[in-house]
């Protein structure tokens, strides 16, 4: 039988506060296969795959590259070894050029001390064509789409001669479109002989592209299986201990009758410095109570724009913001706080957490202006402790924050976030990277807070989830609202997407 | 934050330790006599062990400056300024009031306190409203400081009946009691360690020390969670000016009883080097400030009593010095020290 390109043996991995994150798996990885690792966010996937590339040490078994043990200290020993992992959270330079981020810490190869720029360039170029990524080598990192950082990302691994890839939940970041380009992408690599692991947790996907599938649940691998002996329901199965895990949240498909305007925003638009081309232009939204006003559109159309405009990030622009009535326009986050707004922030760890502050510290940087200069702690800890019972948040009140997993942050923001009773809450991008059961939490979270009879913001690009949850719907493309629809059966998923892109909608 | 210490201190000090030794043996012509010198002479008599306590005074109102500086997220560069400008307000005012007794010290050191403080706080402001880096801005302003002051001390101010390039001396009954005679410790250190105290209970059990902190660990974060954090960025550093004037101003009143010219001398950058050895922790820097302080002591003991002369004293201290603060022993404390994002 033809030896596997890697072997991983028995490897255990305990984190010295207890967590087990993997426990005794044994898989074998064949050369010139793609093999999707599925589980669910902390059932080990990201951890093993962490070994393998070094950035983690196995507390037992070993790992066989070619036959060979082999021990990786480093990122850099399994880079020399032909490995190479594409990350979840890019680190790319927006300053520099493609072509610049690609070959940036490589040797430099001609005099020694001198970057050859022609070369490198040409280098890039000729990679881009041979795999089809949808890049131009001189194009600053600022002006990439997020599908194009993350092929921006998958160069620089491919740069490094690496012929065992992994790619760490690649699709989370991207739209449905650009998921097909990067399958499409995958695939080619895979005939030019790399070997690819994807880390992932979408069903259709691991149908799509891969060769065989091995699924894990805290820690423990179930089986490796070839994907076409297998069922997407087989790897639900696998995946979660019991079924009802997996049923959707129930939308309710009764509208209640909407109460008075909570969010009235009229004409805004954004624009920066002296561009022509506005970032966001003439906005006109309206949000009632017991509404879900769900805003969907591609990354770069605007979407970050109007949750920076809505989040009082943002504070110059023209037109009128009003909440509850009053004129909110140009006020910061603190005061439109203060006024009755609630916000879940896109980005999570940068602005949403703060990671080196502990949970309680967090669940109460919004409540600091109590009466009395003095904390008292101890409180403190119990009423964390509170809220961490009710929003079923794995962590203790004293860790450190960026110790959580992204789902744990999630919910930390939300039970700091939702907990007051704030007319107005503004979603941005809640699901991203959140598993299935994540996803399910945020969307319960949701529907509770529309039937208590507030009004939400969801700014999602997950058009799904726009469609699932909300009761109106606008599509924003270009800076503009292409469409304002209710979200009735009438509403086409194809016609959503078609105004996304831009297009015109198609007439039956 | 009790890992960081141990880290940076349990194998920074035996590693120095080595360090030193080693170079005593290799530049000394009695090296045995040098070690003994550098390591046990500030401890040998009370003189010594008095005189190396009080010179740990300023290096632990240093550290509290820069350590409220960096749980901010700020760097305050700026301290040999604002302890001179503190010590010489306070001597100046002190020498205009005559007799006023301790009423008269607490004056004069608040005095001082407030210029060096607004000399912080103008670096902080420059900040908050034009994102000038504070780190430059505290360092340029505080050379200018230094040359004002000089050229005060030795113009107007100057006693011309001294040796030395000083003002008067401020009345006796200003002057703090010492406190371990013979030597010079003054009762200044209980102010010291009180301070010390003081910060470390502001920063972990008051609202105010909670947003500071945020906005120190992620400006971004703080900012969404509408904390004022204009206000959090230039205030503390007008404490940080405000404590580093305040440990002029007792130098002056505690050991000096003058403004002597340039005795703000390092005071500054070692406050600074004590709060990076204590992870900007206000409890660990006393324990940091008097191992500085040892260090120092011993170096000058040992270049006194020995024939270690006093280059090779310095290169010991240096080296001593370079493997403590160097990152070596712990990448993730200065990472942490460096705070959030901005």
């Amino acid at each position: 039988m033809k030896q596997p390109v890697i072997r991983l043996e028995n490897i255990s991995k305990r984190y010295p506060n207890g967590v087990q994150a993997a426990a005794d798996v044994s898989l074998d990885i064949r050369a010139g296969e793609i093999l999707c690792i599925a589980g669910e966010n902390g059932a080990g996937k990201t951890t093993l795959m962490k070994i393998l590339f070094g950035l983690e040490q196995p507390s037992a078994g070993r790992i066989l590259l070619d036959g060979n043990p082999v021990s990786f200290r480093s990122a850099s020993d399994a880079f020399r070894c032909g490995i190479g992992m594409v990350q979840q959270h890019f680190t790319l330079a927006p300053g520099l050029s493609v072509t610049q981020n690609v070959t940036l810490g490589l040797p430099a190869r001609s005099l020694g001390v001198f970057l050859d720029k022609k070369r490198d360039r040409a280098t890039v170029a000729e990679q881009i064509r041979r795999y089809g990524f949808d890049l131009d080598p001189d194009s600053p990192a600022s002006a990439l789409s997020v599908g194009q950082m993350q092929q921006v990302e998958i160069l620089k691994v491919l740069l490094r001669d690496c012929r065992i890839l992994i790619l760490d939940e690649p699709t989370a970041v991207l739209t449905d479109d650009e998921s097909r380009l990067l399958i499409d992408i995958l695939l080619r690599l895979k005939q030019t002989g790399k070997t690819i692991i994807l880390i992932t947790h979408k069903l259709g996907q691991i149908k799509a592209c891969s060769d065989s599938v091995a699924v894990m649940r805290s820690g423990k691998l179930m089986g490796t299986f070839s994907t076409a002996d297998i069922t997407e329901d087989d790897i639900a199965r696998l995946m979660f201990p019991d079924d009802s895990k997996i049923t959707q949240a129930s939308t309710c498909s009764c509208i209640n009758s909407k109460g008075k305007p909570v969010l009235e925003m009229r004409g805004i638009t954004v624009r920066k410095n002296n561009q022509t081309r506005a970032l966001l232009e003439d906005i006109d939204l309206t949000v009632s109570q017991g509404e879900i006003l769900g805003i969907c559109g591609i990354s770069g159309n605007g979407l970050g724009v109007l949750e920076g405009v809505l989040g009082g990030f943002i504070g110059t622009f023209c037109g009128t913001y009003k909440v509850n009535g009053r004129d909110v326009t140009g006020l910061d986050t603190g005061q439109l706080r203060a006024l009755g707004m609630a916000y879940v922030p896109a980005k999570r760890i940068s602005m949403g957490s703060c990671p080196s502050a502990t949970v309680t510290e967090n669940l109460f940087s919004t409540e600091l202006a109590q009466t009395g200069p003095l904390l008292d702690l101890r409180q403190m800890r119990k009423a964390a402790g509170a809220l961490i019972e009710k929003y079923k948040i794995d962590a203790k009140p004293d860790e450190k924050a960026g110790n959580l997993s992204g789902g744990n942050i999630q919910k930390m923001i939300l039970a700091r976030e939702l907990e007051r009773s704030s007319p107005l809450v503004v979603f941005a991008q809640p699901t991203w990277g959140l598993d299935v059961a994540g996803r399910r939490t945020v969307h319960e979270r949701m529907l509770s807070l529309r039937a208590e009879g507030r009004a939400i913001v969801l700014i999602s690009y997950d058009l799904d989830e726009v469609l699932e949850l909300s009761d109106t719907i606008a599509v924003i493309s270009a800076g503009r609202i292409q469409k304002t629809v209710a979200n009735d059966t009438s509403v086409g998923r194809q016609n959503l997407e078609r105004l996304m892109l831009g297009k015109t909608e198609d007439r039956l | 934050m009790k890992n960081r210490l141990r880290t940076s201190l349990l194998f920074a000090v035996p590693a120095g330790i080595l360090l030193s030794c080693l170079l005593c043996l290799l530049l000394s012509d009695a090296p045995l006599e040098a070690m003994k010198g550098f390591f046990f002479g500030p401890l040998k008599s009370i003189y010594n062990l008095g005189g190396m306590l009080n010179s740990a005074i300023p290096l632990l109102f240093g550290a509290l400056a820069s350590s409220i500086a960096i749980k901010s997220g700020n760097l305050n560069l700026g301290g040999e300024g604002q302890v001179y400008a503190g010590g010489f307000v306070a001597t100046a005012l002190a020498l205009s009031l005559g007799d006023a007794g301790i009423p008269g010290v607490i004056l004069c050191v608040g005095a001082g306190a407030l210029v060096a403080g607004s000399a912080g706080a103008l670096s902080g402001f420059a900040k908050m409203k034009w994102k000038t880096n504070e780190m430059i801005s505290s360092f340029l302003l505080s050379c200018t400081i230094v040359l004002i002051v000089d050229r005060l001390i030795t113009g107007p101010f100057m006693d011309r009946g001294s040796n030395l390039l000083t003002t008067a001396k401020v009345s006796r009954s200003m002057w703090l009691s010492y406190i371990l005679l013979p030597s010079q410790l003054s009762s200044a250190i209980f102010i010291a360690l009180a301070a010390a105290i003081l910060m470390k209970l502001l920063l972990c059990r008051t609202r105010f020390g909670l947003k500071l902190r945020l906005t120190g660990q992620s400006y971004r974060f703080a900012v969404y969670s509408g904390i004022r954090t204009g206000f959090y960025t230039w205030f503390p550093m007008f404490l940080s000016g405000a404590l580093y004037g305040t440990g002029g101003a007792l130098a002056v009143f505690g050991t000096y009883h003058s403004c002597l010219k340039s005795f703000h001398s390092n005071m500054g950058w070692n406050g600074l080097a004590v709060a990076l050895l204590a992870g900007a922790d206000p409890v660990a820097a006393i324990p940091a400030a008097i191992f500085y302080a040892w260090i120092e002591s011993g170096a000058r003991i040992a270049m006194q009593s020995t024939t270690v002369s006093a280059r090779i004293a310095s290169v010991i201290q240096a080296a001593v010095f370079l493997l403590i603060t160097c990152s070596v022993f712990d990448r993730r404390a200065t990472a942490r020290i460096e705070g959030g994002s901005r």
